[in-house]
């Protein structure tokens, strides 16, 4: 069914595959380009992924005009402060992000900064009320993954006020996304699982949200589809690149569908996992799936049924009776879950990672104003994530 | 006015809605007066409003010269404080009139409008979800049934007749 009204946009030109990244010089050329910051941070240096990337403009008629590395893994507004700094008076003219969503998110803030000119970012905070982005913006993702290649959020903290800020807007869309199989071949096992799961859940909530529509429900679709096929392969041998590839695709395509269609319960509390008790994302989506499937089931059962589809194969799809589809669906992805636990230690419940009972107040009082939560099909209040939460512990 | 090869080209300035933009106007006044009688009476919408910071101040606006609306927590109390713009934490801008009464009519609910990107909203998302909130409380008292089972997800329970909101909201009672 058509939605009355939506709105999509995917403006970002993708580059994937082979010696994707040697094309940057050129696509930076066409942006009107000349002196990119990179920012990055030290683990991927000290992996030598940023070397890679640089080694990539040899040859060429681009300057880097500097490289930061000391992006930390939650991105705050201090930093991003700093960099705009090194921007300014290193006369960078575009932006290159080489990482995973919390150097991409900084890169994201950078831009608010630099196009604004201004210090207080927290003056932009909010929906749609960015309405520029000066300068050519490319991002190279290391992990598949958070997706925010192919996003209009960023999330960035402050911590002297002890809040995450939340920028929604279509200029934050980068220009172009490199996607590379050098960049993840060296993402151990776990990590793999872990943004997997995080790309998966982002498909799922995007096909299934109050937002969804005919072409973000496509990306959404094929996301899954290829999540289900490639992410055992690129658990199972890292090395093998058209996985790796495959999942690079799945991760962008999933972010583009929930940049159109936003997340929804899982993201909310998921979300709530991560700042207040410091839950890895893609654990907390992979922990909370099943559990808010199961709360979702009865607004959304006849979507997770047709997300059958793609999640076990058409042989399965077709031969599981129309009504028990919906339950199937949260089967397979339940044995997903409980093969990638047995296989590289991916966690199960909250207590795993940290959470402790007293702890579970806090998180649903966060949950419940994150703005996901207001696209769930399904209301869901302080009381509902509470059970959901003590489910998952 | 330019005439090039013959051809007159006239500007056209943006016209009115009259109509429109007075039945926004309208909506506002009650839905501003209507937040402050629930945040009297019903302990949801109370609580919300427990949760602000003394002298937020939440603006609701239509683009680009439209209606405009003004509540805000003070000394406790959640105020109306009329239909002039200022400066306030939470601004939710509808991006058009047709939008705006797509919502302040009952057609659609918040959460939909939302989803829809009828309107933007500058200050900090998770503060703006507690005021999403308390409004949909309000529409709950100020909206007749047929219209708040289609707009808001789950209804709910009511803690008092919308008479007795409505009351409030026409004589301005604090």
């Amino acid at each position: 069914m058509i939605p009355s009204y939506y709105e999509f946009l995917n403006s970002v030109k993708i580059l994937s595959g082979v010696k994707a990244l040697e094309n940057m010089p050129f696509e930076l050329k066409n942006l009107g380009a000349k002196r990119p910051i990179v920012l990055t941070n030290d683990m991927l240096v000290k992996f030598g992924l940023v070397d890679i990337v640089l080694n990539a403009f040899k040859e060429s008629d681009i300057t880097i005009g500097a490289v930061f590395v000391d992006i930390p893994a939650d991105s705050s507004i201090k930093v991003v402060n700093e960099i705009a700094e090194v921007y300014r008076k290193n006369n960078c003219d575009s932006i290159i992000a080489i990482g995973g969503g919390s150097v991409i998110d900084t890169s994201k803030g950078l831009g608010i900064v630099i196009s604004e000119d201004t210090e207080d970012i927290m003056k932009y905070m909010g929906s749609e009320i960015i309405h520029k982005r000066k300068m050519p913006f490319v991002v190279v993702p290391t992990t598949s993954g958070t997706g925010s290649e192919a996003t209009l959020v960023a999330v960035i903290a402050n911590p002297d006020k002890n809040v995450k800020m939340e920028f929604i807007s279509y200029n934050l869309l980068p220009d172009v996304a490199v996607l590379d199989p050098r960049m993840t071949i060296s993402l151990p096992p776990r990590m793999t699982a872990s943004t997997g799961m995080d790309a998966l859940v982002h498909a799922i909530e995007a096909y299934t949200c109050m937002q969804k529509n005919p072409l973000s429900d496509v990306y959404a679709f094929a996301s899954i589809k290829l999540i289900t096929e490639y992410l055992p392969k690129a658990v199972g041998n890292g090395k093998d690149q058209d996985a790796r590839l495959a999942m690079a695709n799945a991760s962008l395509m999933a972010g583009a569908a929930f940049s159109n269609s936003m997340v929804g319960l899982v993201h909310a509390i998921g979300h709530a996992c991560g700042g207040v008790c410091h839950v890895p994302h893609g654990d907390a989506m992979t922990i909370l799936l099943p559990h808010c499937m199961e709360y979702n089931m009865d607004e959304m059962g006849e979507l997770y049924g047709e997300l059958l589809l793609p999640l076990a194969g058409a042989d399965l799809y077709s031969s599981t009776p129309r009504e028990e589809r919906p339950a199937k669906a949260l089967e397979v992805v339940k044995e997903m879950i409980d093969k990638y636990n047995k296989q590289c230690g991916l966690p199960k419940t909250l207590s795993e990672c940290g959470v402790k009972k007293e702890d579970l107040g806090r998180i649903g009082k966060t949950a419940i104003n994150d703005g996901a939560i207001i696209v769930n099909p399904k209301e869901a209040d302080y009381n509902d994530v509470l059970t959901i939460l003590e489910k998952a512990l | 006015m330019s005439k090039i090869k013959g051809h007159v080209y006239k500007e056209i300035k943006p016209g009115k809605k009259r109509g429109k933009t007075f039945l926004a106007k309208t909506v506002f006044w009650f839905l501003g007066r209507g937040a402050q009688a629930t945040a009297k009476y019903d302990s949801n919408a109370k609580a919300e409003v427990y949760s602000w910071e003394d002298g937020m101040t939440i603006l609701l606006k239509v683009e680009s010269n439209g209606p405009v609306m003004a509540i805000g927590k003070r000394k406790g109390k959640l105020l109306y404080l009329g239909s002039k713009e200022i400066t306030a934490d939470i601004t939710i801008y509808f991006k058009n009139i047709e939008a705006a009464l797509l919502v302040l009519t009952g057609r659609i609910g918040i959460a939909q409008a939302f989803a829809e990107h009828r309107f933007t909203l500058k200050g900090d998302i998770a503060e703006g979800m507690s005021v999403v909130r308390c409004l949909t409380t309000v529409e709950a008292y100020l909206f007749p049934k047929f219209i708040t089972k289609k707009i808001i997800k789950r209804m709910p329970k009511k803690e008092c007749s919308s008479f007795k909101v409505y009351t409030a909201t026409l004589f301005g009672i604090k």
